[in-house]
């Protein structure tokens, strides 16, 4: 499971397709196979119906329909039961047929047929309805709730995990919703009616028809859990294939040029004849269940017929109540069935709704400030006095203290994990510190409020990210826009300028369609340096006051870059910067270098100024040497 | 297309067929004795018919699950058969097909193909052998046992049949838009929150959370929206379907039940007529609904085909100017991607031999890798010739030039697996004294010696356990271990710091003194050492000579050498 996850997750990044590792056919027992365990299923339910509190009469409309279509079904073989038995004594007792009775008879049935034909079509659709908005809602909820989370909460999560959340937990809470939670009902009211209407038929056959269900509910379990294992070869044997057939695609390069691919051929045919065996054998296992069951209950049902049939002629059962007690026996078996996959279903449910429910309640940003700020007024005079931060209890940020002048261009290096995108990260009041105040033009940043205080920034972050969509939509993704406002409304001239500045204008140019060309999550149909050339337009279109490049340009060859650097002067002469870079061209030029180490600013100068320290600058300069 | 590979099963399918049609019999025979049971049994108050005919419904029952279950052990080898041929003449052709050849389908859409699509068809065949032709028969079956028992009522059935049927078509077709509609917004839906995720600080550096619930709600709704509409037409489905059989029976009852009093009608062939009537409607319905979705395979089916009709576009050709030229020889080699109308070589003439070591270096697209790509033969389309050793490279077959020329690649692929597999990916006899080499050359050695599992360490699915500079090492050393006479290198330093990359370089001039390597770079401090160095720019070779002389006349070369400061100059890290 775990695994697997990761798998997924790794896929998505890359925007290949999530290759299904699903047990094949399973699903047609799937009701008797699903588990899952809550740790508190009462407060669950509770909060689960809360959720169902602003649709709730059309939820007890629903309810109540479903029992009224329940009660009718089970009215109406009884009635055709008379009816027979109106012929039967035609022919028994040779009298005249009554058509009064008869007809009063048929009126009853065809009013209970078109009620039973309303009440179940509008309960079906009131409850698509109620379940449908109660997703809508939970997902909703949900995609406000990622934005209001903390970042730690993601440092903390898999993103598989909390994608999964949304596509399967909540889709299961759905599908219980919407179908199983009417159809158990209804099952449990066809159940206990039907019980009713054998033992009020003949008690003795009631008895007889009902103990063999238990008997061909223990067959199908004992069934079912000798194909488990089948069915978990089966699902493994499809993820190792599926693994190998994604690899064999995607290392095209060495399979061809190192000359592996007759024995790739073979590996790969010796696992699909081993899956072919194992695909075989779980379909057949999935279909052959059920059936295995419904042969004792349809000898039952043989027997029924001829033992009923001996209260037939012996009089103790018309003719009429015999038809209808087998109508019933046949009525008995689907609820049953459903009944008993009922309490996995709902378990499972209720499972999937608490984690849905966790996520709701993880730690949330808490607003401090609720100054506004105006972007262009300020002039980027930054202070850290005494932060101390940690992303864990231990301090990474013990006492940093930094003073940034306004228009300053500020390099920061160190080793991977010194510190330094912590920096930018409370920069932008992505976490809050523990202690101390960063401020910006000597007034404390918690003071604003954060969606204020990110007006002041343009950033591109190391970990480029572009949605799936046009290349115009992503570079005016950095424009300020206003709520109502669509990312189209952005000015087309203010896309294209803003991809100059970035030299992104080239290659986008050059491809087909342009700026309206879409990319595929994860922008796998660009390269790396590309991806990087359209988060720097995005960030140049905001024309923020201060600048922040984490690793921005590191798969950029070094020419471009430097045309890059150009551009940005261009844009913000007098803006506040700090690059991130390992690069010596990219920092060299800067005004002062921060050197950090493990979360500490340890030396502070111009490129010359660190080498003629001979500290620890000097040394990384040393080691960084061909 | 189909055809061919249901052929390979026909006698399955037959014997499949068979004990489906015995299935449906049986199943059909059910009813039928009952109608014995009552106008023989109960009218007679025969109790010998009763159990008679009772034991004959036992046996039918019996025969009646075992030749389901024989007919559906059949079936699954037909579709699991089916499903393996499929895939393996797929990746049997896939795997052989050159870069030109591929070009038109990206790597996710063959996955898809291989697995989902091959799922899909089988599914389908499935349907179709199972549902559709059991459905039909049982419908056939239950009208012709009627009209056995009653012609006139039967009349009532057959009329009736066609109505539901075009209901249930009519029904189901205005849903299924809706059902590709729910499909896409669910899609739209989890990839906006997986995106979000991803996002998550690009989002809030640039303030766009009440953006993106805002886009969010737009899916939701869509969802909502669609799903209310699929599902108010599909629900009326059965419980109309219902509807109608209900008043079916009534009318067969009340018009029949006339009929018993004057005796031109029993009262069991009523009650059998009630049962196939019943019969006969729900399985009509179930059949409309399966016919719509046949459809949906078609694409499936259409995108296979598609594969499987591809031909390899690179085919072994003779040569009628051959030479004894040793060495990679350019000639005048124009080339266009296929479909593009920029050039991304232009009149490009070099010669790789034996003993040199010479290198490409250019900006991001200036077509140094495309270089390397002709080199392999990955395409075709090209004018002018590439040799090797004397011979049009389009003469050899692909193992002749893969045993001549070892490629490291730009992007370094490993399959999962252990350290040891994938070196020997390089070199299938390789022995652990020859992988640790290559690993010591590539200062992967110590690495390796460190870890508690050696050689037998564990790489994950795409190699997500490595950094990205561990990769490359990686990768250089499965092409090192490799025996030929040239080896080239695709920008495969870029993740090494200067000093890994230097001990790389210095072990690969020893080990290679006497083969000839080509590397590609984007860094000054990679090619400086080479024997010639090749500027590249817009595909074109716009310098060419040593880095002093290049230093001294190519203006391209000194802007590099410019933007990367002085040579000795590396990186902070």
């Amino acid at each position: 499971m775990n695994t697997e996850n990761v798998n997924n997750k790794d896929k998505q990044q890359e925007g290949l397709p999530t290759v299904s590792r699903g047990v094949g056919g399973a699903g047609r027992v799937s009701g008797l196979l699903t588990s899952g365990k809550t740790k508190d299923a009462k407060k669950t339910l509770l909060r689960l119906f809360k959720n169902l509190a602003s649709f709730k009469w059309l939820f007890i409309m629903a309810i109540l329909l479903t029992l009224i279509t329940s009660i009718v079904q089970i009215l109406i073989p009884r009635r055709i039961g008379q009816i027979i038995n109106i012929f039967m004594e035609l022919i028994t007792k040779d009298i005249a047929l009554d058509w009064t009775v008869l007809g009063k008879i048929s009126i009853v049935l065809l009013i209970l047929y078109i009620f039973n034909f309303l009440s179940n079509y509008i309960s079906n659709i009131l409850m698509v309805r109620v379940s449908q908005k109660v997703i809508k809602s939970l997902r909703n909820q949900m995609q406000v709730k990622l934005n209001s989370l903390t970042l730690n909460y993601f440092d903390r999560s898999s993103a598989g995990d909390m994608t999964s959340l949304l596509s399967n937990d909540l889709d299961n809470v759905a599908n219980t919703l919407q179908s199983g939670l009417t159809s158990s009902l209804s099952a449990i009211v066809l159940l206990v009616g039907v019980v009713i209407m054998m033992v009020v038929i003949n008690p003795i056959l009631a008895f007889l028809s009902m103990i063999v269900i238990p008997v061909s509910y223990f067959m199908v379990k004992y069934l079912i859990k000798k194909a488990k294992p089948i069915f978990q070869k089966n699902a493994k044997l499809t993820g190792v294939f599926n693994g190998k057939i994604e690899e064999a695609y995607m290392g095209e390069d060495i399979v061809k040029h190192y000359d592996i691919a007759d024995d790739l051929k073979t590996e790969l045919a010796s696992l699909n004849e081993e899956l072919y065996d194992s695909e075989w054998k779980s379909s057949l296992v999935s279909f052959v269940t059920r059936p295995a069951g419904d042969l004792i209950l349809n000898s039952n049902y043989v027997l029924l017929a001829i033992w009923g049939g001996r209260y037939v002629i012996n009089g103790v059962l018309s003719l009429g109540d015999f038809q209808a007690f087998l109508r019933y026996t046949q009525m008995l078996r689907g609820p049953f069935n459903q009944v008993l996959g009922i309490f996995n279903t709902i378990m499972s449910a209720l499972a999937s709704a608490e984690r849905v429910f966790e996520f709701l309640d993880a730690e949330e940003i808490v607003e401090l400030g609720n100054a506004s700020m105006d972007a262009s007024a300020v002039k980027g005079k930054i202070e850290f006095d005494k932060v101390n931060f940690g992303y864990t209890e231990n301090l990474l940020f013990d006492g940093v203290n930094l003073k940034v002048q306004p228009g300053e261009q500020i390099a920061i290096v160190g080793r991977t994990g010194a510190g330094k995108t912590t920096l930018v990260n409370l920069l932008m009041r992505f976490y809050e510190i523990s202690a101390g105040i960063i401020s910006i033009d000597d007034k404390d940043v918690k003071e604003y409020k954060t969606t204020e205080l990110r007006k002041a920034y343009s950033m591109v972050l190391q970990d480029t990210w572009l949605f799936s969509g046009s290349i115009r939509d992503n570079i005016a993704y950095g424009a300020d826009i206003s709520n109502k406002e669509d990312l189209s409304e952005v000015d087309f001239e203010r896309v294209e300028e803003a991809a100059k500045l970035a030299r992104a204008d080239s290659f986008i140019e050059r491809l087909p369609q342009g700026y309206d060309t879409v990319l595929a999550e994860g922008a796998s149909n660009l390269s790396q340096g590309e991806i990087q050339l359209l988060t720097i337009a995005r960030a140049m279109i905001k024309k923020a006051p201060i600048i922040i490049l984490d690793e921005a340009t590191s798969s950029v060859d070094t020419r471009t870059e430097l045309l890059i650097q150009h551009g940005l002067k261009q844009l913000a002469a007098n803006s506040t910067s700090f690059i991130i870079a390992h690069r010596l061209s990219t920092i060299k030029d800067a005004d002062r270098i921060i050197v950090m180490d493990s979360g500490t600013i340890v030396e502070v100068g111009t490129h010359q100024q660190l080498l003629d320290k001979n500290g620890y600058y000097a040394q990384m300069y040393e080691a960084g040497q061909a | 297309m189909l055809i061919k590979y249901v052929k390979k099963y026909a006698i399955l399918i037959v014997g499949q067929l068979f004990f489906a049609s015995l299935w449906v019999f049986t199943q059909l025979m059910i009813p039928r004795y009952m109608v014995d049971i009552i106008d023989v049994g109960f009218m007679m108050k025969d109790m010998n018919v009763i159990i008679n005919r009772g034991l004959l419904m036992l046996l039918a029952t019996v025969f009646n699950i075992v030749s389901l279950m024989i007919s559906i052990s059949f079936l699954t080898r037909v579709t699991a058969g089916i499903s393996r041929d499929l895939r393996a003449d797929l990746f049997e052709k896939i795997i052989d097909w050159s870069k030109e050849t591929r070009t038109s389908f990206s790597n996710s859409t063959l996955i898809t193909r291989t697995v989902n699509d091959v799922k899909q068809v089988s599914n389908f065949i499935d349907l179709s052998l199972r549902k559709i032709f059991t459905l039909s028969i049982t419908v056939i079956g239950a009208l012709a046992v009627s009209f056995s028992l009653d012609v006139k009522l039967s009349f009532i059935i057959l009329i009736i049949i066609p109505a539901i049927f075009l209901l249930g078509l009519f029904l189901t077709t205005k849903a299924l838009p809706q059902y590709a509609r729910i499909r896409l917004s669910i899609d739209k839906i989890n990839q906006l929150f997986r995106e979000n995720i991803r996002g998550i600080r690009v989002i809030r550096a640039f303030n766009k959370s009440d953006y993106e619930v805002k886009e969010f709600a737009k899916a939701t709704e869509e969802a909502y929206q669609a799903n209310v509409k699929s599902e108010s037409t599909m629900m009326l489905l059965s419980p109309l379907i219902l509807l109608l059989t209900n008043i079916l029976i009534l009318v067969i009852l009340l018009i029949g039940g006339g009929r018993t009093q004057i005796g031109t009608i029993k009262l069991g062939v009523l009650v059998g007529l009630v049962e196939y009537a019943t019969i006969s409607l729900n399985n009509i319905q179930q059949f409309a609904s399966i016919i719509t979705i046949i459809p949906r395979s078609k694409v499936s089916i259409d995108r296979i085909s598609e594969v499987l009709a591809t031909e390899e576009l690179l085919t072994i050709k003779e040569d009628i100017l051959q030479s004894d030229e040793k060495g990679i020889m350019f000639k005048n080699v124009d080339f266009y991607y296929p479909g593009s109308r920029r050039a991304t070589l232009r009149n490009l003439n070099f010669h790789l031999k034996i003993g040199d070591i010479k290198a490409i270096i250019g900006s991001t697209g200036s077509g140094k890798s495309t270089i390397l790509k002709l080199m392999l033969r990955d395409y075709d389309a090209y004018q002018g010739r590439v040799c090797l050793n004397g011979k049009n490279i389009q003469t050899l077959s692909k193992e002749q030039i893969s045993q001549t020329i070892t490629y490291i690649p730009q992007t370094s692929f490993l399959f999962s697996g252990t350290i040891r597999e994938n070196i020997k990916t390089g070199k299938k006899d390789a022995t652990d004294k020859e992988i640790w080499e290559v690993l010591d050359m590539v200062q992967m050695g110590d690495f390796f010696r460190e870890s508690p599992q050696g050689l037998d360490t564990h790489i994950a699915q795409n190699a997500v356990n490595f950094s990205g500079g561990q990769k490359q090492r990686i990768s250089i050393a499965r092409g090192l271990i490799r025996e030929s006479e040239y080896y080239i290198f695709d920008d495969c330093f870029s993740a090494l710091d200067y000093s890994t990359e230097k001990k790389i370089r210095e072990a690969i001039r020893e080990k290679l003194a006497n083969k000839g390597v080509l590397i590609v770079a984007q860094r000054v401090a990679t090619v400086k050492d080479a024997d010639e160095i090749l500027v590249l720019e817009k595909g074109e070779i716009v310098d060419r000579g040593s880095h002093k002389e290049l230093c001294k006349k190519s203006k391209i070369y000194k802007e590099i050498l410019a933007s990367q400061l002085k040579p000795e100059e590396g990186e902070i890290r």
